[in-house]
């Protein structure tokens, strides 16, 4: 299946998701007019989370967001691991035909 | 500290892309010093963020009929209109260490400038976290960064004149068509200088020169040929290419 939804967290800037799943993320996409330092850790983000079930819970997935972060020791700039959680539920709830 | 300053030039928005890679490379392996370089485009562009839709957010087959170009930007942020001869750009690529420490910190440095700038002109704005510069609520500089190996490139546009119907159909605002309410709505969000002040546009790009410059020795130093030769291979090879512009 895919989905695709959109998230603007109150003090952040606009992050969308375009998602292929099953019963986990086959696929996913983030985009938005967001800033991230450096920028090839949203590129680690998507990978990360490629295979990663959905019936994980929220802060799994942050979770898993929020290593790749540290681990690229990233400076976040209106995105964050809630903001990209939060648009993966909305998409995943919902069929895009 | 010792600032190089790139002559004025007026080129593509795949060209002034390149240059500033360039420029952060040659910055990066140390040989260059700090960089300023102010430019416009030509033909006019509209650039989307590092990490937007290009589909998304541009009309693309408005920009082919118009002859606008397209491009996506290096640095973060949301879509940009760069209108040929109405707006002044700048780029400062630098060692991190020369610049202040952190991203808001070099966007404070950044508008600081422009503010000063423009003041010298009469037009009295102050910056807007994260990025922007104001003029009574209304955005006239728009501001980003990046950076890679230990360098910075901080880059923005200054609007000399704006043209809003001609971005509203650039950018994809609405299925709709460009309604008076729509010009109305982007009016109260956009200014530029010439609406606030009598300077010419060259007057802009001198103010702009003088305070980035402010307190800095300076020396103007064209690109080398390595910088040309390796600007003109990103420009080939990625810039303009659909697999960079088209990437998300």
């Amino acid at each position: 299946m895919e989905g695709y939804a959109e998230k603007k967290i109150l003090g952040e800037r606009l992050v969308c998701v375009d998602i292929v799943y099953t019963d986990r993320i086959e696929r996913l996409m983030i985009t938005g007019d967001f800033f991230i330092h450096p920028e090839s850790c949203i590129m680690e983000m998507e990978k990360a989370m490629a295979g990663v079930p959905l019936s994980m819970n929220d802060m799994e997935l942050r979770d898993i967001i929020n290593n790749v972060t540290e681990s690229h020791k990233a400076k976040l700039i209106g995105i964050s691991a809630k903001s990209i959680v939060a648009a993966i539920r909305e998409a995943t709830a919902k069929k895009v035909s | 500290m010792e600032l190089r300053t790139i002559p004025y030039s007026v080129n593509s928005a795949y060209a002034n892309i390149a240059t500033d890679h360039a420029l952060l490379e040659s910055v990066a392996k140390g040989n260059s010093y700090m960089v300023l370089r102010l430019y416009s485009w030509k033909p006019s562009a509209v650039s989307v963020g590092r990490f937007q839709k290009m589909q998304k957010e541009i009309n693309l087959e408005r920009c082919r009929f118009l002859g606008v170009d397209v491009a996506r930007r290096i640095t973060g942020g949301g879509v940009a209109y760069h209108n040929a001869e109405g707006v002044i750009s700048y780029s400062i690529i630098a060692k991190e260490g020369e610049l202040p420490e952190g991203i808001q910190r070099c966007y404070a440095y950044s508008t600081s400038a422009i503010r000063d700038a423009l003041s010298s002109l009469g037009v009295r704005a102050e910056p807007s976290p994260i990025n922007d510069l104001l003029v009574d609520g209304k955005v006239i500089s728009e501001n980003t960064q990046t950076r890679r190996e230990g360098a910075v490139l901080l880059q923005g546009t200054i609007f000399y004149k704006v043209d809003i119907r001609k971005i509203l159909s650039v950018i994809k605002v609405s299925n709709n068509e460009i309604s008076e309410d729509m010009v109305k709505s982007a009016a109260e969000r956009i200014t530029d200088v010439q609406s606030n002040s009598h300077a010419s546009i060259n007057e802009l790009r001198e103010a702009l020169f003088s305070s980035f410059t402010m307190g800095r020795a300076w020396q103007e130093k064209p690109l080398t040929d390595e910088e040309k030769g390796r600007s003109l291979e990103l420009e080939e090879t990625v810039y303009r290419n659909d697999e960079w512009n088209f990437d998300r």
